[in-house]
Protein backbone atom coordinates (compact mmCIF):
# COMPACT_ATOMS: atom_id res chain seq x y z
CA UNK A 1 0.00 0.00 0.00
CA UNK A 2 2.74 2.66 1.28
CA UNK A 3 4.41 1.69 -2.32
CA UNK A 4 1.49 2.44 -4.14
CA UNK A 5 1.05 5.08 -2.70
CA UNK A 6 4.72 6.31 -3.48
CA UNK A 7 4.42 5.37 -6.87
CA UNK A 8 1.17 7.64 -7.27
CA UNK A 9 3.20 10.49 -5.53
CA UNK A 10 5.51 10.39 -7.88
CA UNK A 11 3.65 10.24 -10.84
CA UNK A 12 1.84 13.39 -9.54
CA UNK A 13 4.86 15.39 -8.81
CA UNK A 14 6.25 14.90 -12.20
CA UNK A 15 2.42 15.91 -13.97
CA UNK A 16 2.90 19.05 -11.82
CA UNK A 17 6.44 19.78 -12.84
CA UNK A 18 5.24 19.11 -16.44
CA UNK A 19 2.63 21.48 -16.68
CA UNK A 20 4.42 24.16 -14.49
CA UNK A 21 6.95 23.79 -17.25
CA UNK A 22 4.78 24.66 -19.79
CA UNK A 23 2.54 27.22 -17.79
CA UNK A 24 6.23 29.01 -17.61
CA UNK A 25 6.70 28.74 -20.95
CA UNK A 26 3.25 30.42 -21.60
CA UNK A 27 4.01 33.24 -19.33
CA UNK A 28 7.75 33.86 -20.47
CA UNK A 29 6.20 34.27 -24.00
CA UNK A 30 3.36 36.81 -23.13
CA UNK A 31 6.38 38.63 -21.32
CA UNK A 32 8.13 38.35 -24.81
CA UNK A 33 5.35 38.97 -26.94
CA UNK A 34 3.62 41.93 -24.84
CA UNK A 35 7.01 43.98 -25.48
CA UNK A 36 6.73 44.06 -28.99
CA UNK A 37 3.53 45.48 -29.20
CA UNK A 38 2.90 49.54 -28.99
CA UNK A 39 -0.69 50.92 -27.27
CA UNK A 40 -1.75 54.19 -26.27
CA UNK A 41 -2.67 54.08 -22.54
CA UNK A 42 -6.37 54.41 -22.95
CA UNK A 43 -6.58 51.01 -24.72
CA UNK A 44 -3.78 49.22 -22.84
CA UNK A 45 -4.78 46.57 -20.43
CA UNK A 46 -2.03 43.91 -21.38
CA UNK A 47 -0.53 44.75 -18.24
CA UNK A 48 -3.36 42.96 -16.29
CA UNK A 49 -1.71 40.13 -17.86
CA UNK A 50 1.88 40.35 -17.73
CA UNK A 51 1.20 40.74 -14.00
CA UNK A 52 0.03 38.17 -13.84
CA UNK A 53 2.91 36.68 -15.55
CA UNK A 54 5.03 37.58 -13.50
CA UNK A 55 3.24 36.25 -10.34
CA UNK A 56 3.55 32.57 -12.42
CA UNK A 57 7.54 32.86 -12.80
CA UNK A 58 7.80 34.19 -9.18
CA UNK A 59 6.25 30.63 -7.72
CA UNK A 60 8.27 29.17 -9.84
CA UNK A 61 11.62 30.44 -9.09
CA UNK A 62 10.40 30.34 -5.39
CA UNK A 63 9.07 26.49 -6.27
CA UNK A 64 11.98 25.57 -8.18
CA UNK A 65 15.19 27.57 -7.26
CA UNK A 66 17.48 25.22 -8.38
CA UNK A 67 15.83 24.68 -11.96
CA UNK A 68 18.35 25.50 -14.72
CA UNK A 69 15.25 27.42 -16.04
CA UNK A 70 15.68 30.02 -13.87
CA UNK A 71 19.03 30.58 -14.59
CA UNK A 72 18.68 30.57 -18.40
CA UNK A 73 15.04 32.04 -18.60
CA UNK A 74 13.10 33.26 -15.92
CA UNK A 75 15.62 36.02 -13.94
CA UNK A 76 17.12 37.13 -17.89
CA UNK A 77 13.15 37.70 -18.30
CA UNK A 78 12.75 39.69 -15.34
CA UNK A 79 15.48 41.68 -15.09
CA UNK A 80 14.68 42.63 -19.08
CA UNK A 81 11.11 43.92 -17.35
CA UNK A 82 12.52 46.25 -15.07
CA UNK A 83 12.00 49.61 -16.63
CA UNK A 84 8.25 48.55 -17.83
CA UNK A 85 5.99 51.72 -18.30
CA UNK A 86 3.64 50.43 -16.23
CA UNK A 87 3.60 50.92 -12.92
CA UNK A 88 2.08 48.12 -11.76
CA UNK A 89 3.93 45.71 -13.18
CA UNK A 90 7.40 47.26 -12.30
CA UNK A 91 6.86 47.21 -9.05
CA UNK A 92 5.63 43.32 -8.88
CA UNK A 93 8.93 42.47 -11.02
CA UNK A 94 10.84 44.15 -7.97
CA UNK A 95 8.62 42.28 -5.54
CA UNK A 96 9.45 39.08 -7.92
CA UNK A 97 13.37 40.10 -7.43
CA UNK A 98 13.19 40.73 -4.17
CA UNK A 99 11.80 37.30 -3.55
CA UNK A 100 14.26 35.51 -5.10
CA UNK A 101 17.40 37.72 -3.70
CA UNK A 102 15.62 37.10 -0.38
CA UNK A 103 14.96 33.12 -0.93
CA UNK A 104 18.79 33.03 -2.27
CA UNK A 105 19.56 34.56 1.46
CA UNK A 106 18.32 31.75 3.40
CA UNK A 107 19.70 29.93 1.29
CA UNK A 108 17.45 27.00 0.48
CA UNK A 109 15.03 28.36 -1.36
CA UNK A 110 12.15 28.06 0.88
CA UNK A 111 9.13 30.77 0.35
CA UNK A 112 9.78 33.57 2.14
CA UNK B 1 20.58 20.91 -0.70
CA UNK B 2 23.98 22.01 -1.24
CA UNK B 3 23.67 21.97 -5.02
CA UNK B 4 20.20 23.53 -4.72
CA UNK B 5 22.16 26.49 -3.50
CA UNK B 6 24.81 26.34 -5.18
CA UNK B 7 22.47 26.50 -8.34
CA UNK B 8 20.19 29.27 -7.02
CA UNK B 9 23.62 31.08 -5.89
CA UNK B 10 24.51 30.54 -9.69
CA UNK B 11 21.78 32.28 -11.08
CA UNK B 12 22.25 35.47 -8.98
CA UNK B 13 25.84 35.34 -10.00
CA UNK B 14 25.36 35.27 -13.48
CA UNK B 15 22.95 37.83 -13.85
CA UNK B 16 23.78 40.21 -10.70
CA UNK B 17 25.86 42.51 -13.38
CA UNK B 18 22.72 43.03 -15.59
CA UNK B 19 20.42 43.54 -12.40
CA UNK B 20 22.59 46.23 -11.29
CA UNK B 21 22.73 47.93 -14.74
CA UNK B 22 18.86 48.19 -14.84
CA UNK B 23 18.30 49.07 -11.23
CA UNK B 24 21.08 52.01 -11.72
CA UNK B 25 19.07 52.72 -15.38
CA UNK B 26 15.44 52.50 -13.21
CA UNK B 27 16.85 55.15 -9.91
CA UNK B 28 18.11 57.38 -12.80
CA UNK B 29 14.85 57.20 -15.01
CA UNK B 30 11.82 57.00 -12.67
CA UNK B 31 13.78 59.63 -9.65
CA UNK B 32 10.40 61.65 -9.75
CA UNK B 33 8.30 58.35 -8.67
CA UNK B 34 8.70 57.86 -5.28
CA UNK B 35 6.97 54.36 -5.05
CA UNK B 36 9.36 53.25 -7.89
CA UNK B 37 12.71 54.26 -6.34
CA UNK B 38 11.57 52.67 -2.77
CA UNK B 39 10.87 49.33 -5.00
CA UNK B 40 14.12 49.67 -6.64
CA UNK B 41 16.20 50.61 -3.92
CA UNK B 42 14.64 47.91 -1.74
CA UNK B 43 16.16 45.16 -4.66
CA UNK B 44 19.49 46.91 -4.69
CA UNK B 45 19.56 46.43 -0.55
CA UNK B 46 18.89 43.33 -1.20
CA UNK B 47 21.37 42.18 -3.56
CA UNK B 48 24.43 43.85 -2.37
CA UNK B 49 24.06 42.43 1.16
CA UNK B 50 24.53 39.10 -0.17
CA UNK B 51 28.26 40.68 -0.99
CA UNK B 52 28.94 38.52 -4.16
CA UNK B 53 31.66 39.16 -6.61
CA UNK B 54 29.96 39.92 -9.32
CA UNK B 55 27.73 42.81 -7.61
CA UNK B 56 31.08 43.95 -6.05
CA UNK B 57 32.69 44.48 -9.66
CA UNK B 58 29.31 46.42 -10.53
CA UNK B 59 29.42 48.92 -7.70
CA UNK B 60 30.67 51.56 -10.32
CA UNK B 61 27.09 50.78 -12.00
CA UNK B 62 25.19 52.44 -9.10
CA UNK B 63 27.45 54.49 -7.05
CA UNK B 64 25.95 57.99 -9.80
CA UNK B 65 22.99 57.57 -8.90
CA UNK B 66 22.75 56.68 -5.33
CA UNK B 67 25.39 59.95 -5.08
CA UNK B 68 23.00 61.78 -6.74
CA UNK B 69 19.88 60.83 -4.05
CA UNK B 70 21.99 60.88 -1.08
CA UNK B 71 22.94 64.85 -2.72
CA UNK B 72 18.95 65.99 -2.50
CA UNK B 73 17.80 63.70 0.38
CA UNK B 74 17.06 65.73 3.64
CA UNK B 75 16.91 68.96 2.28
CA UNK B 76 13.65 70.56 3.33
CA UNK B 77 12.15 70.81 -0.70
CA UNK B 78 13.60 67.37 -1.64
CA UNK B 79 11.24 65.00 -2.92
CA UNK B 80 13.57 61.96 -1.95
CA UNK B 81 11.54 60.43 0.63
CA UNK B 82 12.32 59.82 4.14
CA UNK B 83 12.40 56.14 3.66
CA UNK B 84 14.50 56.16 0.73
CA UNK B 85 16.98 58.63 2.37
CA UNK B 86 17.17 55.40 5.14
CA UNK B 87 17.85 52.86 2.12
CA UNK B 88 19.96 54.75 0.46
CA UNK B 89 22.04 54.88 3.77
CA UNK B 90 21.17 50.71 4.32
CA UNK B 91 23.26 50.30 0.83
CA UNK B 92 25.78 52.70 1.69
CA UNK B 93 26.87 50.60 4.66
CA UNK B 94 26.21 47.38 2.89
CA UNK B 95 28.74 48.51 -0.24
CA UNK B 96 31.49 50.61 2.35
CA UNK B 97 33.05 46.63 3.14
CA UNK B 98 33.47 46.97 -0.53
CA UNK B 99 34.63 50.41 -1.62
CA UNK B 100 38.26 51.93 -1.42
CA UNK B 101 38.82 54.28 1.93
CA UNK B 102 38.81 57.19 -0.75
CA UNK B 103 35.12 56.39 -1.95
CA UNK B 104 33.55 55.76 1.58
CA UNK B 105 35.41 59.24 2.62
CA UNK B 106 33.22 60.55 -0.15
CA UNK B 107 30.26 59.22 0.80
CA UNK B 108 30.78 60.07 4.72
CA UNK B 109 31.46 63.39 3.35
CA UNK B 110 27.94 63.53 1.41
CA UNK B 111 26.02 61.69 4.14
CA UNK B 112 27.51 64.86 6.66
CA UNK B 113 26.44 67.27 4.26
CA UNK B 114 24.29 70.10 5.80
CA UNK B 115 21.32 70.97 5.42
CA UNK B 116 20.00 67.89 6.92
CA UNK B 117 16.88 67.64 8.96
CA UNK B 118 17.23 66.88 12.76
CA UNK B 119 14.34 63.53 12.28
CA UNK B 120 15.50 61.32 15.31
CA UNK B 121 14.82 58.55 12.87
CA UNK B 122 17.07 59.64 9.86
CA UNK B 123 19.90 60.85 12.65
CA UNK B 124 19.86 57.06 13.98
CA UNK B 125 20.07 55.63 10.51
CA UNK B 126 22.88 57.68 9.42
CA UNK B 127 24.70 56.90 12.67
CA UNK B 128 23.69 53.40 12.05
CA UNK B 129 25.41 53.36 8.68
CA UNK B 130 28.19 55.18 10.08
CA UNK B 131 29.29 52.41 12.39
CA UNK B 132 30.34 49.78 10.13
CA UNK B 133 32.20 52.27 7.43
CA UNK B 134 34.36 53.56 10.79
CA UNK B 135 35.02 50.35 12.00
CA UNK B 136 36.15 49.14 8.60
CA UNK B 137 38.84 51.91 8.54
CA UNK B 138 39.97 50.78 11.77
CA UNK B 139 39.80 47.04 10.94
CA UNK B 140 42.00 47.85 7.80
CA UNK B 141 44.77 49.86 9.76
CA UNK B 142 45.47 52.92 7.49
CA UNK B 143 48.88 52.88 6.46
CA UNK B 144 48.91 56.69 5.35
CA UNK B 145 46.47 58.75 7.26
CA UNK B 146 46.12 60.82 3.80
CA UNK B 147 43.92 64.61 4.82
CA UNK B 148 40.90 62.97 3.13
CA UNK B 149 41.17 60.76 5.41
CA UNK B 150 41.89 62.94 8.31
CA UNK B 151 39.06 65.69 7.70
CA UNK B 152 36.38 62.53 7.18
CA UNK B 153 37.04 61.61 10.83
CA UNK B 154 37.34 65.13 11.95
CA UNK B 155 33.96 65.44 10.72
CA UNK B 156 32.41 62.88 12.55
CA UNK B 157 33.96 63.22 15.18
CA UNK B 158 32.74 66.85 15.87
CA UNK B 159 29.37 65.76 14.57
CA UNK B 160 29.07 62.99 16.74
CA UNK B 161 30.49 64.77 20.12
CA UNK B 162 27.74 67.39 19.31
CA UNK B 163 25.08 64.86 19.27
CA UNK B 164 25.80 62.94 22.25
CA UNK B 165 26.40 65.83 24.42
CA UNK B 166 23.04 67.50 23.76
CA UNK B 167 20.88 66.38 25.92
CA UNK B 168 17.68 67.59 23.75
CA UNK B 169 18.45 64.82 21.01
CA UNK B 170 16.71 61.06 21.54
CA UNK B 171 18.16 58.75 23.71
CA UNK B 172 18.91 56.24 21.15
CA UNK B 173 20.49 58.72 18.83
CA UNK B 174 23.06 59.79 21.89
CA UNK B 175 24.02 56.36 22.26
CA UNK B 176 24.83 55.45 18.75
CA UNK B 177 26.59 58.79 18.01
CA UNK B 178 28.81 57.97 21.14
CA UNK B 179 29.30 54.20 19.66
CA UNK B 180 30.17 55.86 16.46
CA UNK B 181 32.72 58.58 18.24
CA UNK B 182 34.33 55.75 19.96
CA UNK B 183 34.87 53.63 16.38
CA UNK B 184 36.21 57.37 14.83
CA UNK B 185 38.92 57.41 18.26
CA UNK B 186 40.04 53.56 17.56
CA UNK B 187 40.93 54.81 13.86
CA UNK B 188 44.90 53.92 13.68
CA UNK B 189 46.79 57.04 13.00
CA UNK B 190 43.86 59.17 13.67
CA UNK B 191 44.26 60.32 17.01
CA UNK B 192 48.08 60.25 16.39
CA UNK B 193 47.70 62.83 12.96
CA UNK B 194 45.45 65.04 14.99
CA UNK B 195 47.18 65.14 18.46
CA UNK B 196 46.49 64.62 21.87
CA UNK B 197 44.30 67.59 22.03
CA UNK B 198 41.40 65.44 20.11
CA UNK B 199 41.95 62.82 22.49
CA UNK B 200 41.38 65.10 25.82
CA UNK B 201 38.37 66.78 23.65
CA UNK B 202 36.74 63.38 22.90
CA UNK B 203 37.52 62.11 26.76
CA UNK B 204 36.13 64.99 28.45
CA UNK B 205 32.62 65.40 26.17
CA UNK B 206 31.81 61.33 26.71
CA UNK B 207 32.37 62.16 30.93
CA UNK B 208 29.42 64.33 30.46
CA UNK B 209 27.62 61.04 29.71
CA UNK B 210 28.87 59.29 32.65
CA UNK B 211 26.46 60.25 35.18
CA UNK B 212 23.53 59.42 32.48
CA UNK B 213 21.54 56.41 33.59
CA UNK B 214 21.22 54.68 30.22
CA UNK B 215 24.14 56.77 28.52
CA UNK B 216 27.16 55.66 31.48
CA UNK B 217 27.52 51.90 29.91
CA UNK B 218 28.57 52.90 26.48
CA UNK B 219 30.41 55.90 27.50
CA UNK B 220 32.25 53.78 30.10
CA UNK B 221 33.35 50.81 27.40
CA UNK B 222 34.07 53.98 24.71
CA UNK B 223 36.17 55.80 27.20
CA UNK B 224 37.79 52.21 27.40
CA UNK B 225 38.69 51.77 24.32
CA UNK B 226 39.87 55.94 24.02
CA UNK B 227 42.44 54.75 27.24
CA UNK B 228 43.46 51.35 25.59
CA UNK B 229 44.61 53.21 22.39
CA UNK B 230 48.18 52.41 23.90
CA UNK B 231 50.40 55.64 23.60
CA UNK B 232 47.94 58.01 22.69
CA UNK B 233 46.36 57.49 26.12
CA UNK B 234 49.39 57.74 28.07
CA UNK B 235 49.77 61.08 26.51
CA UNK B 236 46.60 62.29 28.14
CA UNK B 237 47.24 64.97 30.62
CA UNK B 238 47.32 64.24 34.38
CA UNK B 239 44.58 66.40 34.58
CA UNK B 240 42.11 64.45 32.63
CA UNK B 241 43.26 61.06 33.34
CA UNK B 242 42.18 62.34 37.58
CA UNK B 243 38.72 63.64 36.70
CA UNK B 244 37.78 60.65 34.82
CA UNK B 245 39.32 58.72 37.56
CA UNK B 246 36.83 60.82 39.73
CA UNK B 247 33.65 60.70 37.42
CA UNK B 248 34.03 57.00 37.16
CA UNK B 249 33.71 55.96 40.88
CA UNK B 250 30.19 57.39 41.18
CA UNK B 251 29.27 56.14 37.69
CA UNK B 252 29.72 52.13 38.90
CA UNK B 253 27.07 52.63 41.17
CA UNK B 254 24.41 53.50 38.89
CA UNK B 255 26.05 50.98 35.81
CA UNK B 256 24.71 47.79 35.18
CA UNK B 257 26.59 44.61 35.87
CA UNK B 258 28.30 44.46 32.45
CA UNK B 259 28.87 48.09 32.50
CA UNK B 260 29.96 47.70 36.33
CA UNK B 261 32.63 45.11 34.92
CA UNK B 262 33.74 47.54 32.14
CA UNK B 263 34.01 50.42 34.97
CA UNK B 264 36.54 48.24 37.23
CA UNK B 265 38.45 46.74 33.94
CA UNK B 266 38.40 50.75 33.12
CA UNK B 267 39.94 51.76 36.73
CA UNK B 268 42.63 49.32 36.68
CA UNK B 269 43.90 50.70 32.87
CA UNK B 270 43.41 54.64 34.65
CA UNK B 271 45.19 53.32 37.88
CA UNK B 272 48.60 52.03 35.05
CA UNK B 273 48.44 55.68 33.85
Amino acid sequence: MQKMTRVMMKKVKTMIWRRSKQICTVSLEILTLSSEFEYSDDEDMTWKVRKASIAVLKAEVLAHPESDRVRSSIMPKLISRINEREENVRLSVMSALDQIIACHKEGMGEIP
Amino acid sequence: MEVMTKKCRAAINSEAGALMKRLARGLKVYEQIPKTVTATLTTLFGLVSLHQEAISNNISDVQPALRSLSAKAESSSSEVTIGNTILVYRIWAELSADLPFSDVCEIISLMLKPPFERKAILMIQRLSSLLPMISNMGRKELDVATPQHVNTLHSVHSYCLDLFQDSNNELEVRSRALSVFGAVLSVPNFVQSQGVSILEKGVRGMMTCLSHPSLNEIAINELGLAFRQGASGSDLSKGTINDCATQIIPAIFKANKNAKLSALEFICIVAEK
